[in-house]
């Protein structure tokens, strides 16, 4: 086992702080792979720390298992030619994969639950929420990716395939649509039992009509803004 | 020192380090705006105004995402900015309405947020110039070279976080000192707006999926929804 994987999790918090358009999060890598390298010789690690600098970008959080898999290439003697190539091929699908889930599936999935039960219970239990069903998906492939890595090397890609992502990612978009419909009834039943604010159901209804036909037709958010901002002063104006 | 300076010195400070999270640190979702809008809330004696805000701006980002080399804007530093700027504004009109008095305060969002993603940007060809010295330092034999360039990086940003924050809050407050000036009572009615914009987050997030699972599942949750209302004739909260 390398020396270092421990810290690889943590350093790669800061994976992007020096991201950068030339060379992306290279050297966040570089960053986050340092510890590997802290007991060879400078002259030996310097080498592979300019290899490591260079430009990478994938998902962030793939990032400690590349290292573990970049670390574990090095021990079996591969070059630093073969080493650019393992990164290159995994950075795409890594990063296909990571914006697919994290991104685009387990953010909103997180934010409408969070947002649900902010108006549901408490906002407390809203952020709880929301806090815990990001990090839960996140959190171990990050602090424990490097050994992952390392481990199971040439296995990952098979092992991500078996997690069946995909099947996570239509339950987390049936449970978004869920919270979204409850939302809505949430806050509209909310108006209908106070009786005196009917109007700002309206303003609701008008809203969630704007927000779909604005995206649908790719109106700037700003537009939509000051539309509907015009739209309900003009309508209280009217009342 | 004014209760203000203070409020705006807590804020800018928290909000600068919750801001990180969005892409330079962690990226934990701390910087979402329903968390980092209901923490600094806290931190300056209203969480639930906090919360209100976070729960509005949370959603009309949501669909888009930094993939790629794109810079979405920065929405947690604009949420954060209008934070600052409801609780300015809180404290000076105690007695408003407070759906009202955020949907005000929210007017800016969209420029905050846009504005902060150019900050961003300007960031990111600020930090090439500390990589391409830290890369030189690196081919020199300085490996604590990567630890810097990080470093560097990360103060970058919380300048960015804490000036945005301070100067979007002051102008999210002016513009509610401004809108009650001229509307007076009438500045009410614009509760109406809070509401609008919250079904607007919610109508972007319900557009932004293709397939039929969103649409199904949303027709689910309305139905269970509604079926609650009629059968226990309450609300759900």
């Amino acid at each position: 086992m390398v020396k270092g994987l421990g810290s690889v999790g943590w350093r790669s918090f800061f994976v992007q702080a020096a991201k950068n358009y030339r060379s992306m999060l290279g050297m966040g890598y570089a960053f986050s792979e340092l510890p590997l390298h802290k007991k060879l010789d400078p002259a030996e690690a310097k080498p592979v720390l300019e290899e490591s600098a260079e430009f990478f970008n994938t998902m962030p959080y793939f990032v400690p298992l590349t290292v573990g898999m970049t670390a574990r290439a090095r021990q079996n003697g591969m070059t630093e030619d073969q080493v650019r190539g393992i990164k290159n091929t995994v950075l795409g699908p890594f990063g296909a994969l990571g914006d697919a889930f994290y991104w685009a599936t387990l953010k909103p999935a997180a934010a409408m639950l969070g947002v649900l039960f902010a108006l549901l219970i408490s906002p407390l239990a809203g952020v709880i929420a929301l806090l815990a069903l990001f990090n839960l998906f996140h959190l171990p492939l990050r602090l424990c990716g490097a050994y992952l890595g390392y481990n199971l090397f040439t296995k990952v890609p098979g092992i991500l395939e078996r997690l069946k992502p995909y099947k996570i990612i239509a339950f987390l978009q049936l449970l978004i649509g869920i919270s979204l419909g409850l939302t809505a009834v949430g806050i509209l039943g909310n108006f209908a039992f106070a009786g005196e604010h009917i109007s700002f159901a309206t303003g609701l209804g008008a809203g969630i009509a704007l927000g779909v036909v604005g995206s649908l037709i790719r109106l700037p958010l700003w537009t939509m803004w000051f539309a509907m901002l015009a739209f309900a002063i003009g309508i209280s104006l009217l009342l | 020192m004014s209760d203000y300076l203070w409020m705006t010195l807590i804020a800018a400070s928290l909000g600068g380090l919750l801001a990180l999270d969005t892409v330079v640190a962690g990226q934990f979702f701390l910087s979402s705006p329903l968390v980092s809008c209901t923490i600094l809330g806290w931190a300056l004696g209203n969480p639930l105004l906090g919360a209100m805000i976070g729960v509005v701006l949370t959603l009309p980002w949501l669909g888009t995402l930094p993939v790629g080399g794109y810079t979405p804007p920065d929405s947690p530093t604009a949420a954060l900015a209008v934070t600052l700027g409801a609780m300015l504004a809180t404290s000076a009109h105690l007695q408003a309405f407070p759906p009202a008095l955020v949907a005000i305060a929210l007017l800016p969002a969209p420029f905050l947020a846009t504005s902060a993603g150019f900050a961003d940007h300007f960031i990111y060809h600020r930090n090439e110039i500390s990589v391409a010295k830290a890369e030189t330092e690196l081919s020199n034999g300085n490996l604590c070279a990567p630890a810097r360039a990080t470093l560097k990086g990360l103060v970058h940003s919380y300048i960015k976080g804490f000036l945005l924050i301070a100067v979007g809050g002051w102008l999210a407050f002016g513009l509610v000192e401004l809108v009650y000036a001229v509307l007076g009572d009438l500045s009410r009615y614009l509760g109406w707006v809070y509401y609008a914009w919250l079904g607007l987050g919610i109508g972007i997030v319900i557009a932004s999926f293709r397939g039929w699972r969103v649409p199904v599942a949303l027709t689910g949750g309305l139905a269970a929804g509604a079926g609650w209302v009629l059968l226990t004739g309450s609300a759900l909260w």
